[in-house]
């Protein structure tokens, strides 16, 4: 959405420009107060304010300049380096192919980011190639220097670039930088981690990457949603990262959810075991989560049936939604029962999703809508029953017609 | 001296000391914007955002469509919201009781029924006459209310809503394909953002190709061209800045996204004010403040939303005669925030700065030109000061400007051509030279009627989105509410 | 690009190795990628940025066969095959990009009369036996 060059000198020059206003002004207001305190001086006012214009019409070509040569230069820039993008990635390509020699030494940058395009975009040995290039020219080394220090925007691109080359070894820079103190290299870090992780192969190398990534974030006490992204960008190594997550000594709130979610999303049955015992947690959230997956897994040992009976009835309101998602996993009988009491709840979402548990039940879930259409005490359990079984028409429809 | 001329004279100085204080306190918080700007360009990569739509990654939003007598151009709208570049979301249009063919169109063009449908009704409005689906957009949902006020039609639309990520906005407004994608960021990574306002740029002028702007010109009319460079200035600027000092008071009704809970938990939109979107954002800042809960109330320059704008002059003074008003209705409302400590920067510096400049602006302006007029009918008037001060008043607005200007051209769409620049540069001096006066002293006028109630809807003609520049229903994009 | 046939009429009109293919797709990389590799095997490779853009030149143009990514950013890609297939029948084959992890789309592609999909990121050397089997269709 943005150009990413030019922001620093745009920042210096509004900031001479500030300078060549804030001074005269402030010389200004002083002499006001001057004058408004006995010193005559209609002629100096004048004088001080012909200069504040001077120096304000100052500001105002430079600023100006600035920005009509910004746009030109810009312009121009662009031009050229699409075409030499284009051109890099052609050649690359012929590289690979081996219909051209690979450049020697150090490679210009437009060659370094045509790589890392590539890189996203080829799978196979092709992609194990680019890596091989990258590091042999010294890329990647250079990447994580920038990562390392610098201002932040540099600090930043190549964060990014790195996060988009997935070279395991670049991990530990990558890993280190979750520990800054600027949150945004923090979280550009810690997925850019991610990515480099799902592709580490050896299994050992990835269990300790992902001990290291899962300490940083602890930390770094990183919300929610990031350690759920990292948890999802890890990909194949997710299972490592969720296993240190989940069996971390005292986990933090925020980071036992994000991995739950992860085992759900994921469907990682090999964690339905380690998940359950969450279902007691003493976080509201961190049971959502638990019922969320244990919902998604399709796994509920009947040791915790009772313990989603009981959420069917808490006091938390999501805690009762996740909970009638999670009951069609009970014994049938129970479920059909358990959910079409949960019809009549207080919450407008419980029941919905109440009458989505019970639709998903397939055949003996909608007869048990119908017949809470006609039997059920309580009226809004009568409405949301009915509008449910409607909202199943397109369905029908289209399996009927096609 | 007589009396007068002392009167005068100290008046004059403390106008000139009130320019210069709002002058510098402006300049300083726009260069915060800046870098609030060009730091946030950084923050969300395109790599990120494939990411997350490969991997189903981000957060379910409902929109939410006031409409109101909008036959000519809301079917055009409601396909371009439903194109949206977005996984899963659901747009729920609310029509305000309207009187013309607005609800036949969108019947027609979309296939409408009605349906019994079960809502929860947690805010309290004006009854919801029906409520019907689409045949064709699994994800559309179209309600029919009693006239209550756009405020009101947005709070059906919340009791409406499924999400728990509500986008309240304008009809007219086309939105980047991409916003509400890099809005719902925001929320992702920090649970304490309970609402995020994006950068709205007008539409007048721009070329629409598929129902999205494709290239940017400028248009025609000079009162256009001045509204380019101002809402430049106001969102680059101005928001930026307040945002990043944590002190952010409005977010545009054209577009912005609230946590529905937090929305709930405030009671929703307030009716009685013309400026029922700054009134929730400082109704959420007190409630959250009161209860002690972390929250962080946000600009994004990233998202954009493309409006129409005034293309006539009357047009644009009863749309800030509405706003003004606005202003001080909220502005009275919690006046209580004055000056309190218990609401941070908020209470010690954002609501005093609206109070002292943006509210009482206006007034201290005409006054200013009044006690010119009687200076110079005294003969006592400094034709050499008035002079400069004008040009220094008129200099400084302008740099400001250029710098809004300067961040728009680091947007990758953005205003290409040089004589368009050129004519960015010529408007931002047309502006303090009649116009912002006009403004000012319609503004001025709109501070003694702030009690008068008006129509929340501002008549405004539209030219209307071109409905022959978007595609028909059938060659539609995205299938929404997956 | 050979100019001139009608809508709704694909003419198969290649003989041999070299076929005129379209390739819809946004991302540039994968579409000089795209380019490089079937141009490289002989065939003859227009592109097209979105789906507005790919409907406009498969108006203009015929082509013996087209890659379409799925995520594109001005509409659905499933959308633009259903219309492909209702204008052109079953004779164009096409072929679907998707990113990772998307296999309903993927599914509902085939189900719509796709040819054969890959998944981004891709191996050169897999997609041209995929297009050459296609073709060979």
């Amino acid at each position: 959405m943005w150009r990413r060059y030019g922001d620093v000198a745009f920042a210096a020059v509004f900031a001479i420009a500030i300078s060549l206003e804030a001074i005269p002004l402030c010389y200004l207001t002083w002499t006001l107060a001057a004058r408004l305190f006995g010193n005559a001086g209609g002629a100096r006012l004048g004088s001080v304010l012909l200069g504040a214009v001077g120096s304000a019409a100052a500001a105002l070509i430079l600023v100006t300049t600035y920005v009509l040569s910004y746009q030109h230069v810009s312009a121009q820039h662009e031009r050229v380096r699409v075409e030499q993008r284009k051109a890099w990635v052609t050649r690359w390509l012929s590289v690979l192919e081996g219909s051209q020699p690979e450049p020697t030494g150090t490679l210009e940058p437009e060659g370094v980011q045509a790589l890392l395009a590539l890189r996203e975009t080829l799978r196979g040995s092709e992609s194990s190639r680019i890596a091989e290039i990258l590091e042999r020219h010294g890329a990647v080394r250079q990447l994580e220097r920038s990562a390392g220090h610098g201002r932040l925007g540099g600090r930043l691109d190549a964060i990014v670039a790195l996060s988009n080359a997935r070279i395991p070894s670049a991990l530990p820079t990558l890993v280190n930088g979750v520990y800054d103190s600027n949150q945004l290299i923090c979280v550009a870090s810690a997925r850019g981690a991610a990515r480099t992780l799902a592709r580490v192969e050896d299994l050992f190398d990835r269990d300790r990457g992902a001990a290291a990534l899962a300490r940083a974030m602890e930390a770094q006490e990183l919300p929610y949603g990031i350690i759920e992204e990292v948890v999802v960008l890890a990909e194949d190594a997710a299972t490592s990262l969720i296993a240190v997550l989940l069996l971390h000594d005292r986990p933090r709130a925020p980071t036992v959810r994000a991995a739950i979610d992860g085992v759900g999303r994921l469907k990682l049955l090999i964690f339905a075991e380690e998940v359950v015992p969450f279902l007691s947690h003493p976080d509201d959230e961190v049971r959502a989560a638990a019922l969320r997956a244990v919902s998604r897994l399709g796994f509920l040992p009947e040791s915790s049936h009772g313990v989603v009976i009981a959420a069917l009835t808490d006091e938390v309101d999501f805690i009762r939604i996740h909970a009638a998602a999670a009951a069609r996993l009970l014994p049938r009988p129970h479920a059909l029962s358990l959910l079409s009491d949960r019809l009549g709840d207080r919450s407008w979402w419980v029941r919905r999703a109440a009458a989505d548990a019970l639709v998903s039940l397939g055949p003996a879930g909608l007869a048990q809508l119908g017949r809470v259409v006609h039997e059920h005490p309580d009226r809004f359990a009568r409405d949301i029953a009915e509008q449910a079984l409607r909202d199943q028409m397109p369905n029908l429809v289209r399996a009927v017609v096609g | 001296m007589s009396v007068l001329e002392s009167l005068l004279t100290a008046f004059e100085v403390f106008a000139i000391v009130y320019f210069a204080v709002l002058s510098l306190l402006y300049s300083g918080f726009a260069f915060i914007g800046l870098r609030a700007v060009i730091l946030e360009s950084r923050q969300t990569s395109d790599t990120e955002l494939r990411d997350l739509l490969e991997r189903d990654v981000f957060k379910p939003v409902s929109v939410i469509v006031p409409a109101f007598n909008e036959e000519g151009s809301i079917v055009a709208a409601v396909q371009s919201f439903i194109t949206l570049h977005y996984p899963k979301f659901e747009v729920i249009v609310v029509s305000d009781g309207s009187t013309d063919g607005t609800m036949d169109r969108l019947i027609e063009a979309f296939a409408l029924v009605e349906e019994p449908r079960v809502w929860a009704r947690t805010l309290p409005t004006q009854p919801v006459t029906r409520v019907m689906r689409s045949l064709r957009e699994p994800g559309l949902v179209v309600a029919e209310k009693t006239n209550g006020g756009k405020a009101d039609a947005v709070n059906a639309g919340i009791n409406l809503a499924r999400y728990p990520l509500i986008a309240p906005v304008d009809s007219d407004c086309l939105l980047d394909a991409q916003a509400i994608l890099r809005a719902t960021r925001n929320f992702v990574k920090d649970d304490t953002v309970i609402a995020v306002g994006g950068t709205v740029r007008p539409l007048n002028g721009a070329t629409i190709l598929d129902g999205r702007p494709a290239e940017l010109r400028m248009p025609r009319r000079w009162v256009e061209r001045l509204q380019i460079v101002e809402y430049a200035r106001a969102f680059f600027l101005g928001r930026a800045g307040w945002s990043r000092m944590g002190a952010l008071l409005i977010i545009s009704g054209a577009f912005g996204i609230f946590r529905r809970d937090a929305v709930l938990r405030v009671g929703g939109l307030w009716t009685k004010t013309l400026g029922e979107d700054m009134e929730l954002v400082m109704r959420l800042h007190k409630e959250f403040a009161r209860a002690r809960l972390p929250h962080r109330i946000v600009f994004s320059p990233d998202p954009i939303c493309w409006t129409e704008v005034p293309s006539d002059l009357p047009s644009l003074l009863r749309q800030r005669s509405r706003w003004h008003r606005g202003l001080w209705t909220n502005l009275w409302r919690h006046k209580d925030m004055l000056l309190n400590p218990r609401f941070g920067r908020l209470g010690m510096f954002a609501v005093p700065y609206f109070w002292l400049f943006e509210g009482l602006g206006p007034i201290i302006e005409v006054l200013g030109f009044v006690s010119l007029l009687v200076s110079a009918a005294l003969g006592v008037l400094d034709l050499n000061v008035f002079w400069l001060f004008l040009t220094l008043a008129v200099l400084h607005g302008m740099v400001l400007s250029q710098v809004a200007a300067g961040v728009e051209a680091m947007l990758l769409q953005r205003y290409a051509s040089t004589s368009d620049r050129l004519i960015l540069f010529a408007a931002s001096l047309v502006e303090f030279l009649g116009f912002h006066q006009l403004v000012a002293l319609e503004r001025f006028f709109a501070t003694f009627q702030s009690g008068r109630r008006r129509r929340q809807w501002g008549a405004m003609p539209r030219t209307g989105i071109p409905p022959a520049s978007v595609p028909s229903p059938s060659h539609v994009g995205h299938r929404i509410g997956r | 690009m050979r100019k001139g046939a009608t809508k709704g009429v694909a003419i198969r009109a290649w003989k041999g190795d070299m076929a005129a293919i379209l390739a819809i797709e946004d991302d540039w990389t994968v579409r000089t990628v795209l380019e490089h590799t079937l141009s490289s095997a002989g065939h003859d490779v227009d592109v097209a940025r979105g789906v507005s853009d790919g409907r406009r030149s498969l108006a203009d143009g015929h082509y013996d066969m087209v890659l379409l990514d799925l995520n594109l950013p001005d509409g659905n890609g499933l959308d633009l095959l259903r219309d492909i297939r209702r204008d052109h029948g079953a004779d164009l084959p096409v072929l679907v990009l998707s990113g990772m992890r998307q296999e309903e789309a993927v599914v509902r592609g085939l189900e719509l009369g796709a040819d054969d999909y890959v998944t981004k990121p891709f191996s050169p050397p897999e997609l041209l036996a995929r297009v050459r089997r296609c073709l060979g269709r």
